[in-house]
């Protein structure tokens, strides 16, 4: 190990963890930093951010982590009738085809739980607080007030008369207001750099996830929708 | 007085690019955000744009809004347009968009 790691890994384990990703993706030329890896959740990366050659790195390290597979998947639906989300997989030592059903509140409990430790682990409120203050800048009093208030707020297309309802560390929803009512269109999943499988965190602390799709919306509703992963409103990803 | 680029970081939150003061390195620093295929906002007038390029002649950011323009006359039905709007290198609040991963 050279001086330079040496001094990296005390930084690391100081507890400046933050300040060292920052250096190594700034040295990378990375400007929006670097994902902090955590060794039990996976990692989704942006493609168009990280070079291939880390993505594969990411990859494999996934890979080595899983052990040798014991069964490989065919193929999963959500059932609106189980309130369920179905399971097709193999069992690769028997060749055995079978099934799992695991009940959508469960799943939904499951994300609540992870999405919980990655905040504490890679978010700090000094952060968060940044982001917050950068939004209060976009956003009508109105809007902030109901964000800090409850964690989210809507804003009406002038575009496209489509209303989203942005929500921290959550999918943001796109609906439109019909002579019945309401009517859920998509829930909008996207975080700039990346994300973490399993969760509804991102890279970025929530309120810049909300800062990037309000920004998106306004700017460039198409490619917002186009970049997004547009969630049905069944499937826990979605947070409905 | 310089614009700024403030970028929407993970690991130590924002960090802000003070945008080059010379029109040519200004340029350069905005090609280098888009080559790597950020997507940079700028507010005009109260209202975000996506930045569409920089000109360097005038040391503007330059973006592109569709308009729509509602005739006088009610038959004739309402056209969109393509309508340019600039801001001042040197007074420009951009704020850049790493790439998305669909969660």
């Amino acid at each position: 190990m050279d001086k330079a790691d040496e001094a990296a890994l005390k930084r690391l384990q100081s507890g400046n963890w933050d300040v060292e990703m920052q250096q190594r993706a700034w040295d990378n030329g990375l400007h929006a930093g670097m994902m902090v890896p955590l060794f039990t959740i996976g990692m989704s990366c942006a493609a168009g951010y990280f070079s291939d050659k880390f993505l594969d790195s990411v990859a494999e390290f996934e890979n080595s982590q899983d052990g040798p597979r014991t069964t490989s998947y065919i193929n999963s639906w959500y059932s609106t009738k189980l309130q369920a989300h179905v399971i097709i997989y193999k069992v690769l030592a028997t060749g055995k085809i079978k099934h799992m059903v695991r009940r959508i509140d469960s799943e939904v409990v499951e994300f609540i739980i992870q999405t919980a430790q990655v905040a504490a682990t890679t978010y700090k409120v000094e952060h968060e607080m940044k982001a917050m203050t950068k939004l209060k800048t976009h956003v009508s009093k109105s809007q902030f007030c109901s964000y800090l208030t409850t964690g989210a707020f809507f804003e009406i297309s002038k575009r496209s008369g489509v209303c989203y309802i942005f929500r921290r560390c959550r999918p943001t929803i796109a609906c439109r207001l019909e002579p019945k009512g309401w009517r859920y269109l998509a829930a909008l999943c996207t975080h700039p750099v990346g994300y973490y499988k399993g969760t509804w965190c991102g890279g970025l602390v929530p309120s810049d996830d909300v800062i990037a799709h309000l920004m998106m919306m306004r700017a460039d509703e198409w490619k917002f929708w186009s970049k997004s992963n547009q969630h049905a409103s069944l499937p826990p990803q979605a947070n409905i | 007085m310089a614009g700024v680029i403030e970028v929407l970081a993970a690991g130590a939150g924002h960090n802000e690019v003070t945008l080059n003061t010379d029109p040519k390195e200004a340029k350069k620093q905005i090609d280098d955000f888009v080559s790597k295929r950020y997507a940079l906002f700028v507010s005009i007038e109260g209202q975000d744009h996506k930045v569409h390029h920089f000109d360097e002649a005038t040391n503007e950011i330059v973006v592109e809004t569709v308009e729509v323009v509602t005739p006088e006359v009610p038959a004739v039905p309402a056209v969109t347009k393509t309508v340019e709007k600039r801001v001042s290198a040197l007074q420009a609040k951009v704020t850049a968009v790493a790439p998305t991963a669909g969660g």
